[in-house]
């Protein structure tokens, strides 16, 4: 999947705005073009005191905005979100709630800058058991 | 009925927006929706048949995602909303730096020592090097902190501090199994210590035999990585949550009743505190009195061996822990589960308009309604060698106990007289007022009460109380009782 240099900025701007918390949001664009061409920054939900090292997407916000999304022919890709003091890996967490089939970037905040960014996808593995 | 899938969840739907499917719950529509597509049934369940983490199922604007909603009965009309959960952040970090880490070296007999952390992946030589350099505070060695030091010394956790200001009794030896028949009336930090020495001489101890206080609870935390709490009170509890709190240490706590124990972990990169979840201490009547003590013997095994293991954890830097949540456990029916502990903005210290400043001690007995207060008429006290030569001499007297009915199965009086202290002001016909009458409970606190509540109901006789109560009665007392048990 590519991201333009300009939604890098836009991501990275975002990031460092909400550091020392996690900042989030939705990658959108065209599936058979793998290409991500709008950002939109969300709110992260996650509670007072728990934001910067948590984070939260409302589900109503991301109902919104798909719907409003395809109107302009535009669909969900993915997602970012930011580790504030942290490489750009997934934790645990992100891991268990990452979509198969989406796509989830992650940027590492340090000391107010970004310094790295990633994406991650999660493969579905079901394995067909013999019975 | 008409489900809408966000496009995250199409792929597993044949790419369809809108679904129809027959049903008036969750959960017959999810039944009905698994029926056509099966292949979606993995995608949205665990192999255990929970739902899973990224869906959030929506009727309108209200989220019914847990299983006790999905036999509501819905509207015809209701708008279902398949939607995923998008949640997560930065990975668990362990407490101890890389800098401090790298500090550390191991010798051969280490190797083979701790061969069994060195073999797992998630600890291997750089989570035993966290260990080593890892300063940990346990306060209380009794029934919690039995476990929790002799775990984390066996574990190898290079500085341990204990603190207790107690010495160890009989009746310790019950459920405090870092102390033996040996250490009785020795300080328990000097016991704790040389349990610790048996296990690894080379860790390096540090005791404070002192009672933890408003005071001293700075300079005792101070330094180390880690509080552990293994206090049995409600007073030493909020000193060193507040102390944690303002030093931002973080601090594992622990706790049992009965059969019944607790652990969580508050300040944890300024996540929520124990005040965030109890403001205050319980309200008078709901603190649980000297009557309603125990705990069954292995229970603070239990749950000393959880902050234990929570500790390593945070020093290692895996796992998921008990940061902002609370475990019970329920030992009698094996019941267990997690609650969340919310960062409360209206947190007296770590909210957003905090009310307390610095670390005090808590006047508990003021609190209980137990102290005597100076302009009240002061209560007449009984040593308990006094009554014993009264026993003796077989002075006309009524002794009246109050305790519940199961305390008194131990240590029971003769010819005393039994009212529950509920029933005493009217019950006071049964007492001669031209004799003395003295009150007896088990650690002469309730008693006094009883004294004070006899006197507002009107009675003039006198009385007395038994000071210390039982529990200081007992060597005078009842020195063979264990023979006609």
């Amino acid at each position: 999947m590519e991201i333009h240099e300009a939604e890098r900025v836009l991501i990275y701007e975002h990031a460092e705005s909400e550091y020392p918390d996690e900042c989030c949001g939705v990658l959108l664009g065209i599936k058979e073009d793998s290409l991500v061409c709008k950002i939109v920054p969300l709110d992260n939900t996650d509670e007072y005191g728990r934001r910067n090292i948590h984070y939260t997407i409302n589900p109503l916000d991301i109902y919104k905005l798909e719907c409003e999304a395809a109107d302009e022919g535009l669909e969900i890709l993915g997602f970012y979100h930011s580790h504030a003091d942290y490489p750009a890996i997934p934790s645990a967490e992100d891991t268990r709630y990452m979509i198969p089939g989406c796509s989830y970037v992650i940027v590492s905040v340090d000391k107010k800058r970004c310094v790295d960014m990633r994406i991650y996808e999660k493969e579905a593995v079901y394995d067909e058991l013999d019975i | 009925m008409k489900i809408y899938i966000s496009a995250t969840l199409r792929g597993f739907f044949g790419r369809h927006e809108k679904i129809d499917i027959e049903g008036n719950s969750i959960r017959s529509l999810l039944k009905g929706l698994t029926d056509e597509y099966p292949d979606a049934k993995e995608a949205l369940y665990e192999d255990d048949g929970k739902l899973r983490s990224f869906i959030q199922i929506y009727v309108g604007e209200e989220n019914v995602t847990s299983e006790d909603r999905w036999d509501d009965v819905l509207d015809g009309d209701s708008e279902v909303l398949l939607l995923p959960a998008i949640a997560g952040g930065a990975p668990v970090e362990s407490i101890i730096s890389d800098e401090r880490r790298k500090e550390v070296s191991f010798d051969d007999a280490e190797i083979d020592r701790f061969n069994k952390h060195l073999m797992l992946r998630e600890i291997g030589v750089k989570g035993q090097k966290r260990i080593k350099a890892a300063k940990v505070v346990i306060i209380g060695a009794g029934a919690l902190g039995s476990p929790v030091i002799q775990y984390l010394a066996a574990a190898g956790v290079g500085e341990i501090k204990v603190v207790d200001f107690d010495e160890v009794s009989l009746g310790n030896l019950q459920s405090q199994v870092i102390h033996g028949k040996r250490d009785v009336n020795r300080p328990k930090v000097a016991s704790a210590k040389d349990t610790i020495k048996g296990i690894n001489p080379k860790l390096n101890i540090v005791t404070e035999n002192v009672k933890v206080e408003a005071d001293n609870v700075a300079d005792i935390i101070e330094g180390y990585d880690v509080v552990v709490d293994c206090t049995d009170n409600y007073k030493a509890r909020y000193v060193i949550n507040d102390a944690c709190a303002f030093s931002g240490i973080p601090l594992v706590f622990g706790a049992i009743y009965q059969y019944e124990g607790q652990v969580g972990i508050f300040n944890l990169n300024h996540g929520p505190c124990f005040r965030c979840q109890f403001p205050a201490p319980p309200p008078t009547g709901l603190v649980p009195t000297c009557a309603e003590g125990g705990a069954i013997s292995p229970l603070p095994g239990i749950i000393g061996s959880i902050q234990a293991n929570e500790v390593l954890k945070l020093i290692i830097g895996i796992g998921e822990h008990l940061d902002g949540k609370l475990l019970t456990v329920d030992s009698l029916y094996l019941h267990s589960r997690i609650l969340n502990v919310h960062k409360n903005d209206r947190c007296p210290i770590c909210g957003k308009n905090p009310s307390i400043f610095e670390v005090q001690d808590y006047d508990y007995d003021d609190f209980c309604g137990l102290k005597e207060e100076e302009e009240e008429i002061p209560i007449e006290g009984i040593e308990p060698d006094e009554l014993a030569e009264r026993i003796e001499r077989g002075d006309k007297m009524t002794i009246v106990d109050i305790r519940e009915p199961h305390e008194r199965a131990i240590h029971r009086f003769p010819d005393v007289v039994v009212i529950p202290i509920g029933q005493l002001a009217r019950r006071q016909k049964e007492l001669d007022p031209d004799i003395d009458t003295i009150f007896i409970c088990k650690e002469g606190k309730r008693s006094i009460l009883a004294i004070r509540t006899l006197r507002e109901a009107g009675y003039k006789g006198p009385m007395y109380n038994l000071k210390g109560g039982i529990d200081a009665a007992k060597d005078i007392i009842f020195s063979n009782e264990g023979a006609w048990l």
